[in-house]
């Protein structure tokens, strides 16, 4: 309603002013014309005059013609008088002057008049005494009646006149009311103007308020906003913006971005203010800018969009927010993460490794199990048949018999210690109760000592032992565990090996170390076995019935690497197994070795 | 004898000036019809007396003018013949600012000789191919040019219309 009544006070009432204004102007035009007409007079309405000047000229054509006819006046002034007479009266009878004597009512006299012309003219040439009552008597009538419609003339005009008086004040009152109404319609016009002015002043006022608001909200945004033109000019440049490119709005308000700063005229920068100008959105995220008085590189958000004029694109807007401790602070979100993937690789690799020990250990003690039902069942199965034996034929044995089988099972027995010996030395091993005592001791006695405790124990078996000339085999060790070590390596070599081959023992210095290499005949199952040889109850394919408990070589291992040596498997030639023991020379440990030399002197 | 040639040349330069005015190569000739007009006043050029006088060959042996005008006296348009009043007053040298034109019935009307620099008013003798009577509007009638200039349709220009010009008084 409101609206409607704005539109009405707006637009209608000032077109109607308007249009009164103008139908009110015209009238006036109108009738100011009217009243220019009527204000001229024309030559015929000045009949009083034509009249009055005719009736002087037939009275003075009397006079003359009475003083002619006393012989006073000369024949001249008579003719001019005629003449004159003449004059005024065809004035009167022709055109303007005849229709307003008929209107007047004395037409009939000028007629009359006209008819008696040819009689007149006779008489005046000849003028008498006589004559002159007939003169008088053509002219009398004519007198009378200029002299009547000189009377008749002057009511007319005066009547003509005062009505066209009374139509011009007429006229000029409708003027004066038309002129009141004009001025009234200026005054609304004025007061139209005027509101309209001030509704104008009050817009602008508004206007200017929201513009100010709005720069405030740009000047006051964090986020750098600056404005192009389509000539790539810049026209809005917030304190933002001068705080991030370092330059003040009045520098480069009206330049072209590329002049104001390296930043746009990066590549992709440039193409995102293209497509805005296109009328695309571009957005650049983390883009490195080098602001100036910087060490390193700030980060910036760039969001580019269209300044439209309705369906016309006029520029575009920049939004550049710095986001280098945003991504700052991602990087060490980042950072702290991959440290914290780390951690848990490396807790998930030791749990894996602890998994892999928990499921060695269950192997191992699989393998304990497996190991124990049969090396310690078949011992003592022996030495069961043996006592059966013995007590079933109790009566036919002979002492001899009854001693081989009373060996026998002693025998049995005494591999049962063995094997539980070796598994509590494995034990006290683990437990690290193995006490090492290390002393200078030459590994080639130790080496014959056990070569003939081998050759009472199986006599068919050939053992070759070669010493190296030249080289000391003094080696630093305990003597009972480097014994242990080589009656292992020793019993394994004979046992894995056929009966009819050879086994070798072979001593030599090697630098650093003393090595006893342990050769015998034989392959190995696969390589795979190679390490797992090494492995606690342990037992290779080959090793099947055959005694044993899969603790030897890991127990020699140990015990080297607890002297500062090793058990190793040689790669050698085919057909050939060899294990090397290598144990410090003694030479390395000069103090020992002079305790040694003391040590021997007595013996 | 002596005596009466010291008279004679005592008169003669009184008597020559005027011979000189009325007789001299630049003097009009004498009218020899009927007086038609009589030119008075401020003129250098005249025949008797100081003044012009005319008869009808004089003034038609004056450059003959024509124009078409209504009238305010008559109904239509009307075609006048006569001569131009400003050729008139040259040819008597007049030298004045204004003409008082008067009729046959004493009608005296002044006009400004400007007037008739501005405008062509004419000298009539002659309308619609006839000669103005004495009797009629004749023998002169002074005919302003009014069709043809919006100003003179007006009451002001009307009572210059001399007719029955008899006289013209330069001043």
């Amino acid at each position: 309603m409101s609206r409607f009544v704005r539109a009405l006070l707006g637009i209608a009432l000032p077109v109607l002013t308007i249009l009164i204004f103008v139908l009110l102007l015209a009238f006036s035009l109108m009738r100011l014309s009217d009243i220019e007409k009527d204000m001229r007079i024309e030559a015929t309405q000045n009949m009083l005059w034509v009249i009055s000047r005719a009736h002087i000229a037939s009275l003075q054509l009397s006079a003359a013609a009475a003083e002619q006819a006393a012989g006073a006046l000369d024949e001249e002034l008579m003719k001019l008088r005629y003449d004159v007479f003449l004059s005024r009266m065809a004035l009167l009878d022709d055109g303007p002057q005849r229709r307003r004597m008929e209107e007047l009512g004395f037409a009939h006299a000028l007629d009359a008049l006209r008819s008696s012309l040819p009689e007149l003219s006779g008489l005046m040439t000849d003028l008498t005494p006589e004559n002159l009552p007939r003169i008088q008597a053509i002219l009398f009538p004519y007198n009378r009646a200029l002299g009547q419609a000189g009377n008749k003339a002057m009511v007319a005009e005066w009547d003509g006149l005062g009505n066209t008086l009374d139509t011009s004040r007429e006229q000029l009152w409708q003027i004066i009311v038309s002129l009141i109404g004009i001025s009234l319609a200026g005054a609304a016009l004025c007061g139209h103007f005027l509101w309209a002015i001030r509704d104008a002043r009050r817009r602008t006022r508004l206007l200017d308020k929201e513009k100010a608001f709005s720069e405030l909200l740009i000047g006051s945004s964090g986020e750098g906003i600056v404005a192009v033109d389509n000539q790539r000019r810049c026209t809005v440049w917030n304190e933002a913006a001068e705080r991030l490119f370092d330059q003040p709005a009045n520098n480069t308000l009206g330049r072209a971005l590329a002049d104001i700063s390296g930043f746009f005229e990066v590549g992709v920068i440039g193409k995102a203010v293209a497509a805005a100008l296109e009328g695309r959105s571009a957005s650049l995220l983390d883009q490195p800018f080098f602001a100036p008085k910087r060490a390193g590189p700030l980060y910036v958000d760039l969001r580019c969009f269209s300044l439209r004029d309705g369906a016309r694109i006029i520029g575009a807007i920049l939004l550049i927010s710095d986001v280098t401790e945003r991504r700052e602070a991602q990087k060490e979100i980042a950072d702290h993460r991959d440290h914290l993937e780390q951690l848990v690789e490396a807790r998930t690799r030791e749990l894996d490794a602890a998994l892999t020990r928990e499921r060695a250990t269950a192997e191992l003690y699989r393998n304990f199990g497996t190991m124990i039902s049969h090396q310690f069942r078949t011992p003592l199965a022996i030495v069961d048949s043996a006592l059966q034996r013995l007590m079933r034929r109790r009566d036919r044995l002979t002492p001899d018999e009854i001693l081989e089988r009373g060996g026998n099972a002693r025998q049995a027995i005494a591999r049962l210690t063995g094997l539980v010996e070796s598994t509590l030395d494995a034990a006290r091993l683990d437990a690290g109760q193995i006490e090492i005592r290390s002393k200078p001791c030459d590994l080639a006695t130790i080496i014959a000592d056990i070569c003939a405790r081998q050759a009472e124990q199986t006599p068919g078996r050939a053992i070759s032992v070669d010493i190296a000339e030249g080289g000391s085999t003094l080696a630093y060790c305990d003597p009972i565990h480097a014994e242990n070590i080589l009656t292992n390596l020793v019993t394994n070599a004979i046992k894995y090996s056929p009966e009819d081959t050879e086994v070798s023992i072979t001593l030599a210095a090697t630098g650093d170390d003393v090595e006893c290499v342990v050769a015998n005949k034989g392959v190995l199952q696969n390589e795979e076995e190679r390490e797992a040889l090494f492995e606690r109850y342990f037992r290779g394919s080959n090793a099947e019935g055959r005694p044993g408990i899969g603790v030897g070589l890991y127990m020699a291992r140990a015990l080297a690497r607890l002297q500062g040596g090793d058990v190793r498997l040689l790669h050698s030639v085919s057909g050939t197994v060899q294990f090397a023991l290598l144990l410090p020379c003694a030479a390395r440990h000069p103090g020992a070795l002079k305790t040694a030399l003391l040590e021997q002197e007595p013996a | 004898m002596q005596r009466f040639f010291q008279v004679f040349l005592a008169i003669v330069p009184l008597c020559f000036p005027v011979m000189a005015q009325e007789h001299g190569p630049d003097a009009l000739p004498l009218p020899k019809g009927p007086l038609i007009l009589e030119v008075d006043g401020a003129l250098s050029r005249g025949n008797r007396d100081g003044a012009a006088h005319f008869d009808m060959e004089m003034l038609k042996a004056l450059p003959v003018a024509q124009l078409e005008t209504s009238t305010a006296v008559t109904d239509g348009t009307r075609r006048f013949e006569g001569f131009l009043m400003r050729d008139l007053l040259d040819h008597v040298g007049a030298h004045g600012s204004s003409v008082t034109a008067i009729a046959l019935n004493d009608y005296a009307i002044e006009i400004d000789i400007e007037e008739f620099e501005r405008f062509d008013v004419l000298v009539a003798y002659e309308m619609d191919g006839e000669a103005l009577l004495p009797s009629d509007k004749g023998p002169l009638w002074i005919v302003y040019p009014r069709d043809r200039h919006k100003e003179l349709q007006d009451i002001r220009y009307d009572y210059r219309w001399v007719w029955q010009l008899r006289w013209l008084e330069i001043q």
